[in-house]
Protein backbone atom coordinates (compact mmCIF):
# COMPACT_ATOMS: atom_id res chain seq x y z
CA UNK A 1 0.00 0.00 0.00
CA UNK A 2 1.43 3.27 -1.28
CA UNK A 3 -1.12 5.62 0.24
CA UNK A 4 0.55 6.17 3.52
CA UNK A 5 -0.78 8.99 6.12
CA UNK A 6 1.93 9.62 8.70
CA UNK A 7 0.17 11.70 11.48
CA UNK A 8 3.86 13.86 11.92
CA UNK A 9 4.91 17.22 10.79
CA UNK A 10 7.80 16.23 8.99
CA UNK A 11 6.78 18.96 6.16
CA UNK A 12 7.04 21.56 8.71
CA UNK A 13 10.81 21.06 9.93
CA UNK A 14 12.15 23.46 7.05
CA UNK A 15 9.95 26.40 8.13
CA UNK A 16 10.82 25.37 11.92
CA UNK A 17 13.93 25.81 11.19
CA UNK A 18 13.66 29.20 9.79
CA UNK A 19 12.18 30.14 12.95
CA UNK A 20 8.78 30.29 11.66
CA UNK A 21 6.91 28.25 14.25
CA UNK A 22 6.86 24.51 15.41
CA UNK A 23 4.86 22.23 14.31
CA UNK A 24 1.84 23.44 12.73
CA UNK A 25 3.41 26.81 12.44
CA UNK A 26 0.65 28.18 15.56
CA UNK A 27 -0.46 30.77 12.98
CA UNK A 28 2.59 32.25 12.11
CA UNK A 29 3.66 30.44 8.79
CA UNK A 30 2.51 33.41 6.51
CA UNK A 31 4.05 35.36 8.06
CA UNK A 32 7.86 36.52 7.09
CA UNK A 33 10.57 38.19 8.97
CA UNK A 34 12.59 41.11 7.48
CA UNK A 35 15.28 38.88 6.97
CA UNK A 36 14.17 35.61 5.91
CA UNK A 37 11.57 35.36 3.14
CA UNK A 38 8.64 32.79 3.37
CA UNK A 39 9.79 29.60 2.40
CA UNK A 40 7.32 29.26 -0.54
CA UNK A 41 8.57 25.72 -2.05
CA UNK A 42 6.90 22.59 -2.28
CA UNK A 43 8.64 19.25 -3.72
CA UNK A 44 6.26 17.54 -6.11
CA UNK A 45 7.01 13.73 -7.50
CA UNK A 46 5.37 12.82 -10.30
CA UNK A 47 5.43 8.51 -9.44
CA UNK A 48 2.53 6.83 -10.31
CA UNK A 49 1.01 6.96 -6.69
CA UNK A 50 -1.19 4.61 -5.12
CA UNK A 51 -3.40 3.61 -7.73
CA UNK A 52 -0.18 3.49 -10.29
CA UNK A 53 -1.92 5.81 -12.66
CA UNK A 54 1.09 7.43 -14.79
CA UNK A 55 1.53 11.05 -14.99
CA UNK A 56 -0.21 12.67 -11.82
CA UNK A 57 1.72 14.99 -10.33
CA UNK A 58 1.94 14.61 -6.10
CA UNK A 59 2.77 16.78 -3.24
CA UNK A 60 2.13 16.59 0.34
CA UNK A 61 0.21 18.63 2.56
CA UNK A 62 0.09 19.27 6.65
CA UNK A 63 -3.56 19.43 7.94
CA UNK A 64 -4.42 21.02 11.38
CA UNK A 65 -7.31 21.33 13.25
CA UNK A 66 -8.10 25.11 13.56
CA UNK A 67 -5.73 27.05 15.37
CA UNK A 68 -4.51 24.18 16.76
CA UNK A 69 -0.26 23.33 16.43
CA UNK A 70 -0.61 19.75 17.63
CA UNK A 71 -3.67 17.96 16.11
CA UNK A 72 -2.01 17.87 12.70
CA UNK A 73 -1.38 15.15 10.21
CA UNK A 74 1.10 15.47 6.95
CA UNK A 75 -0.74 13.55 4.24
CA UNK A 76 1.41 12.52 0.86
CA UNK A 77 0.64 11.59 -1.89
CA UNK A 78 -2.07 14.80 -3.04
CA UNK A 79 -2.25 15.51 -6.31
CA UNK A 80 -1.57 18.95 -7.54
CA UNK A 81 -4.12 20.09 -10.47
CA UNK A 82 -3.89 23.43 -11.48
CA UNK A 83 -7.93 23.10 -13.20
CA UNK A 84 -9.41 23.23 -10.32
CA UNK A 85 -9.76 24.76 -6.55
CA UNK A 86 -9.42 23.48 -2.99
CA UNK A 87 -8.16 20.70 -1.14
CA UNK A 88 -9.64 17.52 -1.09
CA UNK A 89 -8.61 14.49 1.17
CA UNK A 90 -10.09 10.88 1.02
CA UNK A 91 -11.25 10.38 4.36
CA UNK A 92 -10.26 6.98 4.99
CA UNK A 93 -6.49 8.60 5.27
CA UNK A 94 -7.32 11.04 8.27
CA UNK A 95 -6.02 9.99 11.43
CA UNK A 96 -8.92 9.26 13.40
CA UNK A 97 -7.48 12.01 15.86
CA UNK A 98 -7.69 14.65 13.65
CA UNK A 99 -10.60 16.08 14.18
CA UNK A 100 -11.98 18.67 11.79
CA UNK A 101 -15.02 20.80 12.46
CA UNK A 102 -17.77 20.71 10.49
CA UNK A 103 -18.80 23.12 7.76
CA UNK A 104 -21.99 24.60 8.23
CA UNK A 105 -24.31 26.84 6.28
CA UNK A 106 -25.96 30.46 7.47
CA UNK A 107 -28.93 28.37 9.41
CA UNK A 108 -26.28 25.72 11.21
CA UNK A 109 -27.00 22.98 8.65
CA UNK A 110 -23.76 20.77 8.11
CA UNK A 111 -22.83 21.14 4.07
CA UNK A 112 -21.63 18.15 1.66
CA UNK A 113 -20.22 18.59 -1.50
CA UNK A 114 -20.09 16.61 -5.16
CA UNK A 115 -17.34 17.38 -6.85
CA UNK A 116 -17.84 17.07 -10.48
CA UNK A 117 -14.69 15.62 -12.66
CA UNK A 118 -14.54 14.91 -15.94
CA UNK A 119 -14.59 11.24 -15.42
CA UNK A 120 -15.97 10.61 -11.97
CA UNK A 121 -17.04 12.68 -8.68
CA UNK A 122 -16.21 12.57 -5.26
CA UNK A 123 -18.58 13.17 -2.51
CA UNK A 124 -18.44 13.84 1.46
CA UNK A 125 -18.64 16.50 3.92
CA UNK A 126 -17.57 19.96 3.87
CA UNK A 127 -14.91 20.42 6.94
CA UNK A 128 -12.77 23.68 8.11
CA UNK A 129 -8.65 23.19 8.40
CA UNK A 130 -5.76 25.24 8.65
CA UNK A 131 -3.57 23.54 5.53
CA UNK A 132 0.34 24.11 5.55
CA UNK A 133 2.37 23.77 2.69
CA UNK A 134 6.07 24.50 2.99
CA UNK A 135 6.34 27.71 5.14
CA UNK A 136 2.85 28.63 3.67
CA UNK A 137 -0.52 28.61 5.58
CA UNK A 138 -4.76 29.12 4.77
CA UNK A 139 -6.10 29.15 8.15
CA UNK A 140 -10.04 27.70 8.62
CA UNK A 141 -10.51 26.72 4.87
CA UNK A 142 -13.27 25.05 4.16
CA UNK A 143 -12.01 21.37 2.56
CA UNK A 144 -14.32 18.44 1.06
CA UNK A 145 -13.48 14.94 3.13
CA UNK A 146 -13.88 12.65 0.80
CA UNK A 147 -16.24 9.49 1.53
CA UNK A 148 -16.50 11.11 4.82
CA UNK A 149 -18.61 8.69 6.46
CA UNK A 150 -20.98 11.37 8.44
CA UNK A 151 -23.34 11.30 4.96
CA UNK A 152 -22.97 7.70 3.44
CA UNK A 153 -25.73 8.46 1.72
CA UNK A 154 -24.72 9.88 -2.25
CA UNK A 155 -28.01 11.54 -3.09
CA UNK A 156 -28.76 10.71 -6.54
CA UNK A 157 -28.02 13.83 -8.79
CA UNK A 158 -24.33 13.55 -7.41
CA UNK A 159 -24.27 9.72 -8.20
CA UNK A 160 -25.46 10.57 -12.12
CA UNK A 161 -22.77 12.28 -13.37
CA UNK A 162 -20.26 9.39 -13.52
CA UNK A 163 -18.27 6.60 -11.58
CA UNK A 164 -17.88 7.18 -8.18
CA UNK A 165 -13.94 8.35 -7.20
CA UNK A 166 -14.54 8.17 -3.44
CA UNK A 167 -11.78 6.01 -2.45
CA UNK A 168 -7.80 5.97 -3.05
CA UNK A 169 -7.52 3.63 -5.50
CA UNK A 170 -10.62 5.26 -7.80
CA UNK A 171 -9.39 8.81 -7.21
CA UNK A 172 -5.67 7.81 -7.94
CA UNK A 173 -4.23 10.01 -4.97
CA UNK A 174 -5.10 10.58 -1.11
CA UNK A 175 -6.55 13.51 -2.38
CA UNK A 176 -6.42 16.97 -4.48
CA UNK A 177 -4.94 20.15 -4.03
CA UNK A 178 -6.59 22.92 -6.48
CA UNK A 179 -4.44 25.41 -7.06
CA UNK A 180 -5.98 26.65 -10.46
CA UNK A 181 -6.91 30.22 -11.53
CA UNK A 182 -10.07 30.60 -9.53
CA UNK A 183 -10.81 31.41 -5.76
CA UNK A 184 -13.39 29.03 -5.39
CA UNK A 185 -14.43 25.55 -6.39
CA UNK A 186 -18.18 26.68 -7.98
CA UNK A 187 -17.57 30.33 -7.34
CA UNK A 188 -20.82 32.48 -8.12
CA UNK A 189 -22.84 30.11 -9.92
CA UNK A 190 -22.95 28.06 -6.76
CA UNK A 191 -23.50 31.36 -4.66
CA UNK A 192 -26.51 32.38 -6.64
CA UNK A 193 -28.75 29.04 -6.50
CA UNK A 194 -28.76 25.47 -5.51
CA UNK A 195 -27.29 23.40 -8.27
CA UNK A 196 -27.30 19.87 -8.15
CA UNK A 197 -24.63 18.02 -8.25
CA UNK A 198 -21.94 20.67 -6.58
CA UNK A 199 -23.19 21.52 -2.53
CA UNK A 200 -25.56 20.24 -0.42
CA UNK A 201 -27.06 20.91 2.76
CA UNK A 202 -27.68 18.23 5.12
CA UNK A 203 -30.28 18.82 8.01
CA UNK A 204 -30.67 15.33 8.86
CA UNK A 205 -29.71 12.05 7.11
CA UNK A 206 -31.05 13.49 3.40
CA UNK A 207 -29.40 16.32 1.59
CA UNK A 208 -30.59 18.39 -0.72
CA UNK A 209 -28.69 20.93 -3.15
CA UNK A 210 -28.34 24.47 -1.94
CA UNK A 211 -26.77 27.63 -2.23
CA UNK A 212 -23.59 28.23 -0.63
CA UNK A 213 -21.83 31.76 -0.39
CA UNK A 214 -18.36 32.14 -1.84
CA UNK A 215 -16.44 31.91 1.87
CA UNK A 216 -17.65 29.01 3.21
CA UNK A 217 -17.39 26.96 -0.68
CA UNK A 218 -13.82 25.17 -1.09
CA UNK A 219 -11.32 27.71 -1.44
CA UNK A 220 -7.99 27.55 -3.70
CA UNK A 221 -5.63 27.38 -0.69
CA UNK A 222 -2.90 29.66 -1.86
CA UNK A 223 -5.27 32.52 -2.38
CA UNK A 224 -5.67 32.89 1.55
CA UNK A 225 -1.88 32.71 2.45
CA UNK A 226 -0.58 35.73 4.02
CA UNK A 227 1.72 36.34 1.16
CA UNK A 228 2.34 34.54 -2.26
CA UNK A 229 -0.94 34.67 -2.81
CA UNK A 230 -1.15 35.40 -6.27
CA UNK A 231 -0.87 32.48 -7.80
CA UNK A 232 1.69 29.14 -8.21
CA UNK A 233 4.37 27.90 -10.35
CA UNK A 234 4.87 24.38 -11.31
CA UNK A 235 8.35 23.25 -12.16
CA UNK A 236 8.99 20.12 -13.93
CA UNK A 237 12.26 18.54 -15.16
CA UNK A 238 12.49 17.21 -18.90
CA UNK A 239 12.11 13.84 -19.03
CA UNK A 240 13.35 11.38 -22.18
CA UNK A 241 11.65 10.49 -24.48
CA UNK A 242 11.53 6.91 -23.51
CA UNK A 243 9.66 8.95 -20.13
CA UNK A 244 11.50 7.99 -16.35
CA UNK A 245 10.62 6.17 -13.09
CA UNK A 246 10.08 9.35 -11.13
CA UNK A 247 10.41 12.72 -11.88
CA UNK A 248 10.59 15.52 -9.21
CA UNK A 249 9.86 19.09 -9.27
CA UNK A 250 8.73 21.96 -7.06
CA UNK A 251 5.20 24.02 -6.74
CA UNK A 252 6.39 27.24 -5.71
CA UNK A 253 3.85 29.74 -4.65
CA UNK A 254 3.51 33.25 -5.62
CA UNK A 255 4.35 35.16 -8.59
CA UNK A 256 7.01 38.23 -8.45
CA UNK A 257 6.98 37.71 -4.61
CA UNK A 258 10.16 36.63 -3.71
CA UNK A 259 13.46 35.95 -5.79
CA UNK A 260 12.76 32.65 -6.82
CA UNK A 261 9.22 33.04 -8.46
CA UNK A 262 9.66 35.90 -11.02
CA UNK A 263 7.41 35.58 -14.30
CA UNK A 264 11.39 35.96 -16.43
CA UNK A 265 10.63 35.06 -19.75
CA UNK A 266 7.20 33.60 -19.50
CA UNK A 267 4.74 34.52 -22.06
CA UNK A 268 1.23 35.74 -20.92
CA UNK A 269 -2.29 34.61 -21.57
CA UNK A 270 -5.29 35.97 -20.69
CA UNK A 271 -7.94 32.71 -19.89
CA UNK A 272 -11.46 33.15 -20.23
CA UNK A 273 -12.61 34.87 -16.96
CA UNK A 274 -15.70 32.18 -16.30
CA UNK A 275 -13.97 28.91 -18.03
CA UNK A 276 -10.49 29.49 -17.42
CA UNK A 277 -10.07 28.50 -21.00
CA UNK A 278 -7.94 29.15 -24.17
CA UNK A 279 -8.21 28.37 -27.71
CA UNK A 280 -5.55 26.35 -29.49
CA UNK A 281 -4.67 26.38 -33.32
CA UNK A 282 -3.75 22.26 -34.54
CA UNK A 283 -3.97 20.78 -37.57
CA UNK A 284 -6.24 22.96 -39.04
CA UNK A 285 -8.47 22.97 -36.15
CA UNK A 286 -9.50 25.19 -33.95
CA UNK A 287 -9.65 23.76 -30.67
CA UNK A 288 -11.97 26.47 -28.73
CA UNK A 289 -12.40 24.48 -25.44
CA UNK A 290 -8.71 24.72 -24.93
CA UNK A 291 -7.03 24.45 -20.99
CA UNK A 292 -3.68 23.80 -19.96
CA UNK A 293 -3.84 21.59 -16.56
CA UNK A 294 -1.48 19.57 -14.18
CA UNK A 295 -4.48 17.59 -12.52
CA UNK A 296 -5.12 16.06 -16.72
CA UNK A 297 -2.68 13.25 -17.06
CA UNK A 298 -2.04 13.58 -21.13
CA UNK A 299 -2.77 15.59 -23.64
CA UNK A 300 -6.17 15.43 -25.10
CA UNK A 301 -7.23 15.91 -28.53
CA UNK A 302 -9.58 14.82 -31.35
CA UNK A 303 -8.35 14.04 -34.33
CA UNK A 304 -8.62 11.25 -36.84
CA UNK A 305 -5.17 11.54 -37.85
CA UNK A 306 -3.62 8.82 -35.60
CA UNK A 307 -4.48 5.36 -34.97
CA UNK A 308 -5.84 3.88 -31.33
CA UNK A 309 -3.78 2.26 -29.30
CA UNK A 310 -4.60 -1.72 -29.29
CA UNK A 311 -2.27 -3.11 -26.84
CA UNK A 312 -1.43 -1.97 -23.19
CA UNK A 313 -1.70 2.05 -24.25
CA UNK A 314 -5.08 0.92 -24.72
CA UNK A 315 -7.40 4.32 -25.19
CA UNK A 316 -4.15 6.58 -26.21
CA UNK A 317 -2.91 7.36 -29.62
CA UNK A 318 -0.33 4.60 -31.40
CA UNK A 319 0.90 6.68 -34.27
CA UNK A 320 3.12 4.48 -36.03
CA UNK A 321 6.65 6.56 -35.28
CA UNK A 322 6.70 9.21 -32.80
CA UNK A 323 4.90 12.72 -34.29
CA UNK A 324 6.99 15.99 -33.82
CA UNK A 325 4.16 18.55 -33.77
CA UNK A 326 3.03 21.96 -33.30
CA UNK A 327 0.16 24.04 -32.36
CA UNK A 328 -0.67 27.67 -31.54
CA UNK A 329 -1.74 28.96 -28.34
CA UNK A 330 -3.96 31.99 -28.15
CA UNK A 331 -5.33 33.72 -24.60
CA UNK A 332 -7.39 36.35 -24.57
CA UNK A 333 -5.88 39.72 -26.42
CA UNK A 334 -2.84 38.17 -26.29
CA UNK A 335 -0.10 37.20 -29.05
CA UNK A 336 -0.21 34.23 -29.93
CA UNK A 337 2.30 31.59 -29.25
CA UNK A 338 3.51 27.83 -31.11
CA UNK A 339 4.53 25.13 -28.71
CA UNK A 340 6.09 21.97 -30.07
CA UNK A 341 5.14 18.94 -28.74
CA UNK A 342 5.47 14.96 -29.30
CA UNK A 343 3.12 12.21 -29.78
CA UNK A 344 4.85 8.98 -29.15
CA UNK A 345 3.50 5.35 -29.68
CA UNK A 346 1.53 4.69 -26.43
CA UNK A 347 2.10 0.40 -26.87
CA UNK A 348 5.49 0.69 -27.44
CA UNK A 349 6.53 3.31 -24.85
CA UNK A 350 4.39 1.58 -22.32
CA UNK A 351 5.46 -1.85 -23.19
CA UNK A 352 9.35 -0.72 -23.04
CA UNK A 353 9.24 0.38 -19.68
CA UNK A 354 6.18 -1.07 -18.18
CA UNK A 355 7.25 0.67 -14.60
CA UNK A 356 7.67 4.72 -16.04
CA UNK A 357 5.29 6.65 -14.89
CA UNK A 358 6.69 10.17 -16.11
CA UNK A 359 6.04 11.02 -20.12
CA UNK A 360 6.10 14.44 -21.76
CA UNK A 361 4.88 12.53 -24.75
CA UNK A 362 1.33 10.46 -24.75
CA UNK A 363 -1.55 11.90 -25.89
CA UNK A 364 -5.46 10.31 -26.37
CA UNK A 365 -8.41 11.15 -28.08
CA UNK A 366 -10.63 13.72 -26.03
CA UNK A 367 -13.34 12.70 -28.92
CA UNK A 368 -14.26 15.94 -30.17
CA UNK A 369 -12.94 18.52 -31.88
CA UNK A 370 -13.38 21.20 -29.54
CA UNK A 371 -11.45 20.21 -26.49
CA UNK A 372 -7.57 20.47 -26.25
CA UNK A 373 -6.56 19.59 -23.07
CA UNK A 374 -2.59 20.18 -22.48
CA UNK A 375 -2.24 17.73 -19.46
CA UNK A 376 0.77 16.80 -17.50
CA UNK A 377 3.33 16.21 -20.44
CA UNK A 378 3.19 19.73 -21.31
CA UNK A 379 4.42 20.20 -17.83
CA UNK A 380 7.66 18.61 -18.20
CA UNK A 381 10.78 20.93 -18.86
CA UNK A 382 8.71 23.85 -18.47
CA UNK A 383 7.67 26.55 -15.40
CA UNK A 384 3.80 27.05 -15.92
CA UNK A 385 1.87 30.23 -14.11
CA UNK A 386 -1.06 29.88 -12.82
CA UNK A 387 -2.62 33.75 -11.73
CA UNK A 388 -5.67 33.74 -9.73
CA UNK A 389 -8.68 35.91 -10.77
CA UNK A 390 -8.15 39.16 -9.20
CA UNK A 391 -4.92 39.52 -8.00
CA UNK A 392 -1.99 41.49 -9.23
CA UNK A 393 0.92 39.97 -10.39
CA UNK A 394 4.27 41.08 -12.84
CA UNK A 395 1.93 39.43 -15.72
CA UNK A 396 -1.04 41.73 -14.81
CA UNK A 397 -4.43 41.18 -13.22
CA UNK A 398 -5.19 37.33 -13.48
CA UNK A 399 -7.05 34.69 -14.47
CA UNK A 400 -3.97 34.24 -16.56
CA UNK A 401 -1.41 31.13 -16.97
CA UNK A 402 1.83 32.14 -18.28
CA UNK A 403 4.88 29.58 -19.66
CA UNK B 1 -36.67 8.62 -31.67
CA UNK B 2 -33.68 10.57 -29.84
CA UNK B 3 -30.36 9.76 -31.18
CA UNK B 4 -27.57 12.28 -30.07
CA UNK B 5 -27.63 14.64 -26.79
CA UNK B 6 -25.34 17.26 -26.13
CA UNK B 7 -24.44 19.56 -23.92
CA UNK B 8 -21.93 22.25 -22.62
CA UNK B 9 -21.59 24.16 -19.51
CA UNK B 10 -20.41 25.20 -15.81
CA UNK B 11 -21.51 21.50 -14.08
CA UNK B 12 -21.91 17.85 -15.78
CA UNK B 13 -25.46 16.92 -16.97
CA UNK B 14 -27.67 14.28 -15.44
CA UNK B 15 -25.83 11.63 -17.68
CA UNK B 16 -28.17 8.75 -15.81
CA UNK B 17 -30.80 10.72 -17.30
CA UNK B 18 -29.47 11.23 -20.22
CA UNK B 19 -28.28 7.75 -21.19
CA UNK B 20 -30.77 5.84 -19.46
CA UNK B 21 -29.82 1.72 -19.57
CA UNK B 22 -26.08 3.13 -21.30
CA UNK B 23 -25.22 4.72 -17.75
CA UNK B 24 -23.55 1.77 -16.14
CA UNK B 25 -21.71 0.76 -19.28
CA UNK B 26 -20.75 3.92 -19.47
CA UNK B 27 -19.13 4.76 -15.65
CA UNK B 28 -17.84 1.42 -15.80
CA UNK B 29 -16.09 1.83 -18.87
CA UNK B 30 -14.94 5.53 -17.59
CA UNK B 31 -13.48 4.10 -14.63
CA UNK B 32 -11.31 1.48 -15.92
CA UNK B 33 -8.82 3.66 -18.00
CA UNK B 34 -5.07 4.37 -16.97
CA UNK B 35 -5.65 8.10 -16.52
CA UNK B 36 -7.38 10.41 -13.93
CA UNK B 37 -9.07 13.74 -14.37
CA UNK B 38 -8.71 13.13 -18.08
CA UNK B 39 -11.69 13.34 -20.77
CA UNK B 40 -13.97 10.39 -21.34
CA UNK B 41 -14.13 8.78 -24.83
CA UNK B 42 -16.15 5.53 -24.90
CA UNK B 43 -16.64 3.71 -28.43
CA UNK B 44 -18.63 1.30 -28.57
CA UNK B 45 -20.87 -0.05 -31.69
CA UNK B 46 -23.97 0.64 -29.68
CA UNK B 47 -23.33 3.61 -28.34
CA UNK B 48 -20.28 6.90 -28.48
CA UNK B 49 -20.06 9.20 -25.47
CA UNK B 50 -17.68 12.21 -25.27
CA UNK B 51 -17.22 13.54 -22.21
CA UNK B 52 -14.27 16.23 -21.73
CA UNK B 53 -13.64 19.35 -19.91
CA UNK B 54 -13.12 20.56 -16.17
CA UNK B 55 -14.67 22.43 -13.09
CA UNK B 56 -16.73 25.62 -14.90
CA UNK B 57 -16.45 24.21 -17.94
CA UNK B 58 -17.63 20.79 -19.24
CA UNK B 59 -18.76 19.64 -22.85
CA UNK B 60 -19.45 16.58 -24.06
CA UNK B 61 -22.43 14.36 -26.33
CA UNK B 62 -23.65 10.66 -26.57
CA UNK B 63 -24.95 9.47 -29.67
CA UNK B 64 -26.44 5.94 -30.95
CA UNK B 65 -24.32 5.34 -33.86
CA UNK B 66 -26.65 3.28 -35.72
CA UNK B 67 -29.28 5.71 -34.91
CA UNK B 68 -27.90 8.57 -36.74
CA UNK B 69 -30.40 9.04 -39.83
CA UNK B 70 -28.76 9.40 -43.04
CA UNK B 71 -26.78 12.15 -44.21
CA UNK B 72 -25.91 13.14 -40.23
CA UNK B 73 -22.43 12.94 -39.39
CA UNK B 74 -20.94 13.09 -35.48
CA UNK B 75 -19.49 15.88 -35.73
CA UNK B 76 -22.58 18.06 -36.68
CA UNK B 77 -24.04 17.21 -33.18
CA UNK B 78 -23.86 20.11 -30.96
Amino acid sequence: MRGRAYPLCVALLLPALLGLGGCGGGGGGGSSSPTQPTQNVQAVIVDGGPANIPNLAFTSVTLCAPGSSSNCQTIDHIQVDTGSAGLRIIGSVLSSTLSLPQQIDAGGNPLAECAQFVDGYTWGAVRVADIHIAGEQASSTPIQVIGDTGFPTVPFSCSSSGPAENTVQAFGANGLLGVGVFLQDCGSACAQAAVPGTYYVCPATNCQPTAVALAKQLQNPVALFSADNNGVILQLPSVPAAGAATATGSLIFGIGTQSDNGLGGATVFGVNPSTGNIVTAFNNQTYTNSYIDAGSSLLFFGTNTYPRCTGIGQGFYCPPTTQNLSATLHGTGNPASVVSFNVANADQVFGANPSFNAFNNLAAPSGDTTTFAWGLPFFFGRNVYSAIEGRSSPGGTGPYVAF
Amino acid sequence: MVFAVAWQGPSLPDLRQLLGTYFDQYAGLAAARRARRAPVLVELPTLVVQSSGHMRAFAGKAYLPQGLPQGVVANEIQ
